[in-house]
């Protein structure tokens, strides 16, 4: 940074309060000059190119701050073609940023990133950069424009690829992915998208982002709890008892991952709830067909835990029962504790699971008491 | 049109600090320019100032919050600061779909951030328009203001959707929360997203603190979330191996009554999301979780003790794993839920949940 540039500039210091700071930070003389002249900037809102690359001094020194960010985005507004810097205003609807200055941030960006992938502000200025790309084409105008934008949807898409390379389970990075895939809305990202997770889970099961993203991509991101009017999003019967053999199967590959149990317990339910979500009377026809889905899944995993237990089956290295199976197998059972047996069974299992999981024997033990409740009112 | 009966205060609050110079005043009261002429300004104490609008002398909700919880910690009593102001600001915060930004600017349009639809155009900045900063770290953090500056706790603990309070929109802000509810009965951060332990945390203490908690686990689109959310929070903790059979009695040290294990062997810490590492800090997160719920009875209090004990530091604090520097966050919330734990029989073998009301929901 040459400083020389600013050499008009009066510096404004940090004000850390009248008396001597309490935990005060020990800035380098760097930092606290390179601030220093931001603050002036700042004061005056000067949106510059010396102000632009001011901010790139500061961030690369503080890359978490905020202010700095938002800064350097109205800088680049200021200083792209239609500039509306002199308003004062700096708000979206008034300026655009040109793309070769968006397409070099994000390089830039990038490499800021590289250390510090779990940086919130970074994130957010990929997708504020981003939004200014993806601006007013939201109504396709044209085919063209339609796979442009498709394009630099998948490049991004490469890049959030790459960072999960190296930690497969970034919070922000999967959710960058959804925030661009929800942007476009496109059918092509959305499959995408599934055969995306179904590669993660494949290269580790155990990701449970990947498994939460195949939710995600397979619901067209609406939730559990979304607006009835998105109901043509929950999934039909079919689908449901794909995605249930595809936990299955997962389950299957390591019996003591919880993500596929998770899942498996996620789909069924949503087909039980969709049974029930018409007033007061369920829809019989689901209900039947939803209670058909847990009983196939009961008899699975009871075969499961039974080849588990085989004395001539060699164990998976972790040896004992899988928590996460028995766990899955007593929420199935409880959805029929109407039914004697199936309650009894599932008693019997939370008195196994007081055992053989006793971090959580207090937790299993008071399921116990609860179904023995139950138990007693059936009879 | 923006609501001049009320003032329409956009930029109360707190800023982070104060090198743009002594604007606004102490109270971090900001003004719309409409109000000008208003006649109830001029019937506000004098102390308040007109303020110059500056583009980034603005608030954000996490300074407020940390002010204000500061400004308790010291045994303050509040009555320096405009409350109405901020208050009032919540308000312009609240987006449509319920959830809140952290920025209060003096630029913008209080209509744009709480128009209904076919107001015309839409004065919104990108920003809004993204989904970063309104995520529910800004609900919890919204939510814990507004539930400090109306005294919630001395109101009825029951809030009825039907009683419009004249800040927030309860109703939206339930609704945007729940749709963050994630399929295996955590919260993510956005709908949509992965649960994990910091978001259900924000999504569960809003809810709480809303007094809308009870009612959404009632939803019919929500049957079963309560004991799937307790149960996501439980299966955070990590295993512990069984207990040998033989196990010598006289190793566990009696104290109080309760069972001392050996320091680290069933020393059990909780994660954020399934398959990840154990983390200090989760145990105010999922810990505090079940607190609000008053569950906590169904975790393994000692076991997680020990977890977070094993990451005290020898300068003193919390780190983040063992052997971890100890940095204030993990410190902070560590000892966050070390106080709670004293509660709900979080440490209790045996706990009978039906006699014990106390200890839910208290804030720290």
């Amino acid at each position: 940074m040459d400083f020389a540039t600013l050499s008009d500039v009066t510096p404004l210091p940090q004000n850390d309060g009248p008396v001597t700071p309490v935990c005060s930070i020990a800035y380098t003389s760097t930092f606290i000059k390179s601030f220093d002249y931001l603050r002036a900037l700042l004061k005056a809102d000067e949106r510059s190119e010396r102000a632009f690359d001011l901010t790139t001094q500061c961030l690369k020194l503080n890359p978490a701050n905020y202010t700095v960010w938002h800064f350097r985005r109205r800088c680049l507004i200021a200083l792209s073609g239609d500039g509306d810097g002199d308003d004062g205003s700096g708000c979206g609807g008034g300026g655009t940023i040109d793309v070769d200055r968006i397409e070099k941030d994000l390089e830039w960006t990038d490499n800021l990133g590289g250390t510090n992938p779990k940086n919130y502000q970074l994130w957010y200025h990929r997708r504020a950069l981003l939004e200014f790309r993806f601006e007013g084409k939201s109504v396709r105008e044209s085919e063209e424009e339609a796979a442009l934008l498709l394009s630099v949807a998948q490049k991004e898409l490469e890049y959030v690829d790459k960072i999960l390379e190296d930690d497969s389970k970034n919070y922000h990075a999967w959710s960058h992915r959804q925030w661009i895939i929800r942007t476009l809305d496109n059918p092509t990202l959305w499959s995408t998208e599934i055969q995306y997770s179904h590669s993660k889970i494949l290269s580790d099961p155990r990701n449970n982002s990947a498994w939460s993203q195949r939710w995600f991509a397979l619901h067209e991101g609406s939730t559990i709890a979304t607006d009835s009017s998105k109901t043509s999003t929950i999934l039909s019967l079919e689908k449901a008892k794909e995605e249930a053999n595809y936990a299955l199967s997962g389950a299957k590959v390591d019996p003591y991952n919880e993500s596929p149990w998770r899942y498996l317990i996620g789909i069924v339910m949503e087909q039980r709830r969709r049974a029930r979500r018409a007033e007061d009377d369920a829809d019989a026809e689901h209900l039947a067909e939803s209670s058909e889905l847990v009983r196939e899944s009961i008899k699975e995993i009871r075969e499961m835990k039974r080849s588990m237990e085989h004395p001539l089956q060699p164990l998976p290295s972790e040896g004992g029962v899988s928590v996460s199976l028995l766990s899955a197998l007593v929420d199935l059972l409880e959805i029929f504790a109407d039914e004697r047996e199936s309650s009894e069974e599932a008693k019997a299992l939370f008195g196994e699971l007081a055992v053989e999981d006793p971090v959580r024997r207090k937790y299993w033990r008071r399921r116990e008491r609860e179904i023995s409740k139950k138990i007693l009112l059936v009879v | 049109s923006s609501d001049t009966a009320t003032g329409g205060y956009v930029g109360g609050g707190f800023k982070g600090g104060t090198y743009l110079g002594p604007l606004p005043n102490a109270s971090g009261v900001s003004r719309n320019n409409d109000d000008e002429n208003d006649d109830r300004q001029r019937q506000q104490p004098s102390s308040i100032e007109q303020l110059q609008q500056h583009p980034y002398d603005h608030s954000h909700i996490a300074m407020t919050y940390v002010a204000i919880c500061t400004l308790l910690a010291l045994g303050d009593d509040l009555s320096r600061i405009h409350k109405t102001a901020i208050l009032q600001t919540l308000k312009a915060l609240q987006k449509e779909d319920g959830s809140f930004v952290a920025i209060s600017s003096n630029n913008r349009n209080p209509e744009s951030a709480t128009s209904s639809a076919g107001e015309g155009e839409d004065k919104t900045t990108v920003e809004e328009k993204v989904d970063d900063d309104c995520d529910l770290r800004f609900m919890y953090l919204t939510i814990a203001i507004w539930y400090l500056l109306t005294d919630q706790n001395n109101k009825s603990s029951n809030n009825n959707n039907n009683d419009k309070d004249p800040y927030i929109n309860i109703q939206s802000a339930t609704s945007y929360i729940l749709s963050c509810v994630s399929y295996d009965g955590s919260i993510g951060l956005t709908p949509g997203r992965e649960g994990h332990g910091g978001s259900t945390f924000c999504g569960t203490a809003s809810l709480h603190l809303l007094g809308t908690l009870d009612a959404s686990m009632a939803r019919r689109e929500l049957r079963g979330w309560k004991e799937d959310l307790i149960r996501w929070c439980v299966m955070r903790q990590r295993s512990l191996p069984k207990r040998e059979e033989k196990e010598n009695e006289e190793e566990l040290i009696s104290q109080n009554g309760y069972y001392y294990h050996d320091w680290d062997k069933y020393a059990a810490g909780m994660q954020g999301r399934p398959n990840k590492l154990q983390d200090t800090c989760y145990s105010y997160w999922i810990g505090g979780t079940l607190h609000m719920m008053n569950e906590s009875h169904v975790l393994d209090g000692w076991a997680l003790r020990d977890y977070v004990l094993t990451c005290q530091s020898p300068y003193g604090g919390f780190g983040k794993v063992v052997g971890a520097n100890p940095d204030l966050l993990h410190s902070f919330y560590t000892l966050c839920w070390l106080a709670m734990s004293r509660d709900q029989g979080c440490c209790e073998e045996e706990y009978d949940d039906e006699d014990d009301n106390g200890g839910g929901g208290r804030i720290c």
